[in-house]
């Protein structure tokens, strides 16, 4: 049961009209009503203001509107299209893989990333142990990674310039350590 | 164009409008477009306004159909929204001082008085009172009211709560009281003024 506040509420927003009500507060406002003076009051008032504004509603002329709907008949333009992916258009058995990438499209990414994350992960770990146990920096990655690759297991293997230039375009600590 | 109960649901005819099939657009239309071009003319006094927004409305339905997502918006709510932001949005365009911020509370009574002596009509008077309102009240009593709309259908519309939607009622409401007080006073004068005379 709503208490008189909400009726009182109710029938100052809604007006004196009991189809005007909220379908689930109804009943307990025409039984609040039976009971209270009060509210028969608000009620009343608020039915002068639903006359007020109920005769408010401009005629409708059939005949311009009927014009109108004509006018916008003549002018629809083209609709929307659903855009569907490219490569689908040209596999045999579009719509059954339609339906499986519809529900597996979203698996895949977080698979990818999650993948991304524990190849980053992994690769912070192996390097964990190089400086005391702190994780390195990218740059200081690069180049323990260039002196493990080509310098300490095989020493016979040595970086030619070019290579040499490529990554010391990426890292300029590289240079250094190597000059 | 009389209104008439819609033998097929909305949605039905909106998956025939998404196939490009116009018989059911025009269904469609027959059914809201009076409605919509009414609620236009409440904020156009042109109605060749009013009628812009609505064609404006149904080209956007006819071309949204074949890739309408089901948000649980009815159509009918989508349809009345579309045309209350077209309103707002050419409202702001011809008169931006119109839907400046100021206190809604407070009401012109001069400036309605003043209107108000120069019609005539009870419906005139009816009508005056309501576009003196602050848009908002405006439309909620319009939604609810005269456009039988649910509440919650009326909060989809105007993009709001039903809690703001009840305040916006009430506080709408309020002011055509003072108004039906107002003009029935006028109503007096003017009586008294005529019996004065004779």
């Amino acid at each position: 049961m709503i208490s008189v506040d909400r009726a009182k509420r109710i029938i100052q927003s809604y007006g004196g009209r009991l189809q005007a009500w909220p379908e689930s507060e109804r009943q307990d406002v025409t039984q609040l009503l039976l009971d209270s003076k009060s509210l028969t009051d608000l009620q009343q008032q608020a039915l002068v203001v639903d006359d007020f504004i109920g005769i408010a509603e401009p005629k409708v002329e059939d005949i311009l509107d009927q014009q109108c709907a004509e006018r916008i008949l003549a002018k629809l333009p083209e609709q929307q299209r659903k855009i569907h992916p490219i490569a689908m258009q040209f596999l045999p058995l579009k719509s059954l893989f339609s339906e499986k990438f519809a529900t597996a499209t979203p698996v895949l990414l977080v698979a990818v990333l999650v993948m991304s994350v524990l190849g980053l992960s992994n690769g912070l770990l192996l390097n964990e142990s190089t400086d005391n146990g702190r994780y390195l920096t990218m740059s200081e990655y690069m180049t323990v990674y260039v002196e493990d690759s080509y310098m300490s297991d095989e020493e016979n293997i040595s970086i030619n310039d070019e290579q040499l230039e490529i990554l010391a375009f990426i890292e300029p600590q590289i240079i250094s350590d190597n000059y | 164009m009389t209104k008439q109960p819609n033998p097929i649901s909305d949605e039905q005819l909106l998956a025939l409008i998404a196939e490009g099939d116009k018989q059911a657009f025009s269904l469609l239309m027959k059914h809201y477009l009076p409605a919509v071009i009414n609620f236009s003319l409440r904020y156009f006094p042109q109605r060749s306004d009013a009628e812009d927004i609505a064609q404006e409305t149904f080209t956007r339905l006819w071309c949204k159909a074949p890739v309408w997502q089901d948000k649980g918006i009815s159509v009918k709510a989508w349809l009345f929204r579309v045309a209350y932001n077209q309103s707002i949005d050419q409202l702001r365009k011809q008169k931006p001082e119109y839907l400046a911020d100021y206190d809604e509370n407070i009401i012109d009574e001069a400036a309605f008085i003043e209107r108000m002596m120069d019609i005539d009509s009870r419906l005139s008077i009816q009508r005056v009172a309501l576009e003196n309102l602050p848009e908002r009240q405006r439309t909620a009593i319009a939604l609810c009211a005269i456009k039988g709309f649910s509440n919650s259908e009326a909060a989809i519309v105007m993009g709001t709560s039903v809690d703001a939607l009840e305040s916006l009622m009430a506080r709408g409401r309020r002011t055509l009281k003072k108004m039906v007080s107002l003009a029935m006073e006028q109503q007096k004068i003017e009586r008294g003024v005529v019996n004065d005379i004779c």
